[in-house]
């Protein structure tokens, strides 16, 4: 451990002495004071929030896993190009010490970067929304609606996949399947009706949502209930609804009758005295309109229940720890990329990962795809091609890298005042610290210890 | 069990397609004995660095076995017993040298106060003292060679391997490398050294390998290498002629031919010593390296079980004040002083 430490303690040294760790707080600081000034916001409280919390403390983020991504792979490689390393490895130091050192020396300076940007952060926000800054009607929005933390609890997803199917199965039966389009394209435009239906409420018509809420401790005096309307009449007609909200037994239902345009995003505030009773929240919408004005809710958007459950400050620290736990996992990439490759290299590499990363989603979709199809039309879709197979796990082997690493952005969930549970935070530290950096420790080790070391590398 | 053992080591060095393109080191096989000082000896290019850093770990055989303190050269354990000064002095340019000394002294597992006392030892040794605030990176070449034979012995490792020691060392400093490596063989330390320096190797070792291309041409002790049995000399005052005359008569009669003759010349390292050690005396100061005598005293601790114990008791002064050798005629009796100050200092409680 005392190795450990001491090249931890040296990479710092030589952060400190070399004056990147200056320039780069100095460039930081500068954009977190600078963006703010400059980036237009659209006036009100929510907007600076957002600017302030998910823009700029954002760019710091971008800004300090450029430098983690630089930082991580020279870590090694550069002490192998300037052959220093022949004075360290002829010493009793194993390699996954070695790299412990060098990872555990960027953790603690990302740490404390970091750390020193989202005090300046937090510092500004304080500042500029302090006492007598704000009229009294911003203050409560503030204090009640921004700088909360609230659970994001979804609602169950309308099953209509089991209608999907019988539906392909009867134009199957009565041979109306059309010739010209893939089983799997049909499957999906009929999925994507289905679901359109689903979310749409004719005149006179009603939708109920289903939530199960998360314990919450204590009781909350108004909760929040965001929603989105897709367009489904020409603006700007105002639409008529009531909402009834309440526990599925035993509940005292809080109704509401509303009006508003047709589209965007709405929110509807409710007392917490709806949340009273057990089983799960119901929340019902029914059509107030006359005949021909239906309502569409946008089916990717949806509704969701916002219940408050904590403290904005410490939602922000957890946000913090798990953007940390981000970039402890990329320094973790990079000094196994330095271990392995020289420096250009490792960079290079590191950063292909890196926007295999930020393209999950595709390749989740790729992998996903194949699988979902031949389950959902048995006997329909003719058996894939060995090009497809291999391709097929390829993406899932890659999905099975990537997904896991993926968060949603904690920096835009604080901005938004979206709950952060600790469990997130607990097992963002197990999958990206224990279990992948971890496994990039072992490799890099392996890789040390057969690397000839003093071999030149350029 | 020898500290050393190497058998049939070739070293083949491939480019990236891995294909054969230097044949560093072909076949040698030696063994290094524990207390002895060995020379690796050879034109540049012979492959010494090569056979080092194979024992070292940082390059594996192509073929061959090679065994360090009875265990594979690239074992970690096999290292805490092991100090290494590599062909250049690789240190971190932004750390001072008590920052240098420390880090490597954690790498061993040593404690604060260990660490601190060998450092201030070394640096007195190796006359750096009072460049302790500077960073290594605007040092000398011949400073920072210093700093990397500190650190080599930070550890008083048992089997000390220097690639090119007295490379970039002023003759002060050469001579004492040499009094360093006779020191650190009397207390049965083990060490390798690598030079081209003829001189210095015929100094201090006990044994040699002369290396050219990669083979071994030549090994034995230095002695048994270099003794011409069929010749002998004899050595005396300066004498009048008058009292020279019988004595030569003497010989030429006995000998049936002329006797070779001449006045000892002094070599110059010692010549440059004198010099050196008059002008400091007479009060020059010098940014560089100080002139200085001795060897740390941890060093000299005799090598025994409680030596660790020793370490830790309160340490008497460093030999500083050894008076240097007071300008000797030759180099014989300049070894013979040098020797008697060795044994003088490896005498118990020397320097106090
Ligand atoms: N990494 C390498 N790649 C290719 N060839 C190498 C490499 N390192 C050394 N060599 C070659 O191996 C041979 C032996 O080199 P080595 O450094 O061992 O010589 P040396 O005896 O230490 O010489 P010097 O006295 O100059 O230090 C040389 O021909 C050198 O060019
Ligand atoms: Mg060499």
């Amino acid at each position: 451990m005392r190795t450990v430490w001491a090249i931890a303690l040296l990479s710092l040294r030589n952060a400190v002495r070399s004056r990147v760790v200056v320039l780069l707080l100095a460039v930081l600081v500068l954009g977190v004071i600078g963006i703010p000034l400059t980036v237009k916001s659209d006036g009100t409280l929510a907007g600076y929030v957002q600017i302030l919390v998910r823009y700029t403390l954002g760019f710091s983020m971008g800004v300090l896993l450029l430098a983690t991504v630089w930082a991580g792979c020279a870590a090694v490689a550069s002490e192998i190009q300037r052959r220093q390393i022949h004075l360290l490895v002829t010493k009793p130091v194993s390699p996954a010490q070695l790299w412990l050192g060098k990872w555990l020396g960027l953790v603690i300076l990302n740490t404390v970067v970091l750390a020193v940007c989202a005090s300046v952060t937090y510092g500004l926000l304080r500042w500029n929304t302090r006492a007598g800054q704000l009229s009294t009607a911003d203050a409560q929005k503030l204090a009640g609606e921004i700088m909360v933390a609230r659970a994001r609890v979804a609602p169950e997803p309308f099953a209509v996949e089991p209608r999907v199917r019988q539906r392909l199965a009867d134009l199957q039966t009565r041979g109306e399947l059309p010739t010209n389009m893939a089983p799997e394209a049909i499957y999906k435009t009929l999925l994507g009706v289905a679901q359109l239906e689903a979310h749409t409420v004719a005149p006179g018509g009603k939708i109920t949502w289903r939530c199960e809420l998360p314990a919450l401790g204590g009781s909350a005096p108004e909760f929040q209930v965001r929603y989105k309307l897709a367009a489904a009449a020409l603006a700007p007609l105002r639409l008529q609804g009531r909402w009834s909200v309440h526990r599925e037994r035993a509940g005292q239902p809080f109704e509401l009758v509303t009006e508003h345009p047709a589209q965007g995003q709405q929110s509807l505030t409710v007392p917490g005295t709806a949340l009273a009773g057990e089983g799960a929240l119901l929340v019902e919408y029914a059509n107030l309109n006359e005949a021909g004005v239906t309502l569409l809710f946008d089916p990717e958007a949806g509704l969701a229940v916002l219940v408050p459950v904590g403290g904005w400050l410490s939602n922000f620290l957890r946000a913090l720890l798990i953007s940390d736990c981000l970039l402890a996992l990329v320094a973790a990439l990079g000094v196994t990329a330095g271990s392995l490759f020289s420096l250009p290299v490792a960079a290079f590499v590191v950063f292909q990962l890196l926007i295999m990363f930020s393209t999950a989603g595709m390749i989740h979709s790729f992998a996903t795809r194949e699988a979902s199809f031949a389950a959902a039309l048995p006997g329909m879709v003719k058996a894939p091609g060995w090009v497809d197979v291999v391709m097929s796990w390829f993406y899932r082997m890659l999905e099975v890298l990537i997904m896991p690493m993926q968060n949603d952005d904690p920096l835009a969930m604080v901005a938004t005042g979206e709950w952060i549970a600790w469990p997130v935070v607990a097992w963002t530290f197990v999958k990206q610290i224990l279990l992948a950096s971890g496994l990039l420790l072992l490799l890099a080790a392996a890789a040390l210890r057969r690397r000839e070391l003093a071999l030149p590398t350029d | 069990m020898p500290v050393v053992e190497a058998r049939a080591v070739t070293k083949v060095f491939r480019d990236f397609w891995r294909r054969p393109k230097v044949r560093a080191v072909d076949g040698i096989s030696f063994e290094v004995r524990r207390g002895e000082v060995f020379g690796l000896l050879g034109p540049n290019g012979s492959g010494k660095s090569t056979t080092l850093k194979m024992i070292l770990g940082l390059l594996h055989p192509t073929r061959g076995q090679l065994a360090v303190l009875g265990r594979s050269p690239r074992e970690v354990r096999a290292k805490a017993r092991v100090g290494y000064l590599p062909e250049e002095s690789y240190l971190y340019p932004y750390l001072t040298p008590d920052e240098t000394l420390d880090f490597y002294g954690r790498l061993f597992d040593l404690n604060a106060r260990e660490r601190k006392q060998r450092t201030a030892q070394l640096l007195e040794m190796l006359g750096l003292q009072h460049a302790r605030r500077r960073t290594v990176g605007e040092f000398s070449k011949g400073m920072a060679r210093r700093i990397g034979l500190a650190q080599a012995l930070i550890n008083d490792p048992d089997l000390v391997v220097l690639d090119e020691p007295t490379s970039g060392l002023d003759p002060l400093g050469c001579r004492q490398v040499k009094d360093l490596i006779l020191t650190l063989a009397k207390r049965g330390k083990t060490i390798l050294v690598s030079s081209h320096q003829l001189a210095d190797v015929e100094d201090v070792c006990d044994r040699v390998a002369i290396l050219y291309s990669g083979r071994i041409q030549a090994m034995g002790s230095v002695q048994s290498l270099l003794e011409d049995t069929h010749q002998c000399r004899v050595t005396f005052p300066d004498l009048p002629a008058a009292q020279m005359q019988p004595l030569l008569a003497a010989f030429r009669t006995a000998l049936g031919t002329e006797p070779g003759i001449e006045h000892p010349r002094r070599d110059l390292e010692q010549f440059f010593l004198d010099v050196v050690e008059k002008a400091r005396r007479a009060g020059g100061e010098s940014s560089g390296a100080a002139a200085t005598q001795g060897v740390a005293d941890y060093l000299k601790a005799p090598a025994s079980p409680e030596s660790a114990l020793q370490n830790l008791l309160p340490q008497p002064a460093a030999p500083a004040a050894t008076p240097p050798p007071s300008a000797p005629v030759d180099n014989a009796a300049a070894l013979r002083e040098a020797d008697e100050k060795l044994k003088q200092l490896l005498k118990p409680g020397s320097g106090a």
